[in-house]
């Protein structure tokens, strides 16, 4: 799991938090490759999908990476850095969800990218 | 994270003279941990395995260890299984290009069925950097 925690959750985006271990599958060395942040940030959505449709008594739907688009990268956290993800929903349709997401280590961004999400609940 | 001969393999490799364009034929490897979450017991290709699996075939290009600074682009175009599929082909075209002093490629990727060019996969459209 590429999440720790769901900080907050609406309509509107939401929040998570996720540590970076030494045992991460995204590694490199001593730092989580872009595509650990990537995957980091599609699963944060999917986490707030997921929270969505629990609250609503229906069960997690599965979400996956339909597009990104802009992803910059400006420097990958390193081990023991805590990540904070900011989602923004855009656009939610036809089981297509359209948000922006940003990851910050100590409030200095380290990613952010546009990103079209398919979930199939 | 590597994924080269765990989570895919080289089959065949051509790659120009100038180490600008590539074609790999590559298979996958359906018993990779990775598929146990994603989804267990509904094998798909993780977006992120893909773009990882063009960057390691991109490195073998140019013989360094990249990484993807900025991605113009990522699309997925047909859900990729490592179960039903049988091998893949990624094109890579790289174009040197300098970004802010340093020297990076651009890259244009396509991932595809082998034989079967209707059955397209992914593209990638981005940036690659040597890794510090």
């Amino acid at each position: 799991m590429m999440v720790d925690k769901l900080c907050s959750a609406s309509d509107e985006g939401a929040t998570t938090l996720l540590s970076v271990r030494d045992d991460n599958m995204f590694l490199d060395g001593e730092k989580m490759c872009e595509a650990g942040i990537i995957e980091h940030m599609a699963q944060s959505a999917s986490a707030m999908e997921g929270y969505k449709y629990k609250s609503q008594g229906k069960e997690a739907p599965v979400g996956f990476i339909g597009e990104v688009k802009k992803f910059t990268l400006n420097f990958m956290p390193k081990i023991g850095d805590t990540i904070s993800t900011e989602i923004r929903v855009v656009s939610e349709a036809m089981g297509i969800t359209l948000i922006n997401a940003q990851s910050s280590v100590d409030g200095e961004v380290a990613a952010t990218c546009q990103m079209k999400i398919f979930i199939r609940g | 994270m590597k994924l080269l001969n765990s989570y895919f393999n080289i089959i065949e490799s051509t790659v120009t003279e100038d180490g600008l364009t590539g074609k790999f034929i590559v298979s996958l490897n359906g018993n990779h941990p990775v598929y146990e979450g994603h989804f267990p017991g509904e094998p798909v290709c993780p977006g992120v395995c893909s773009m990882q699996m063009v960057k390691e075939c991109a490195a073998q290009m140019c013989g360094k260890k990249l990484t993807f600074i900025y991605l113009k682009q990522y699309r997925l175009l047909s859900v990729m299984t490592p179960a039903v599929n049988g091998n893949i082909d990624i094109n890579i075209e790289l174009t040197p290009a300098e970004k802010d002093g340093a020297s990076i490629f651009k890259i244009k990727a396509a991932v595809c069925e082998s034989d079967n060019i209707e059955q397209k996969y992914l593209d990638i459209n981005g940036e690659l950097a040597p890794a510090e």
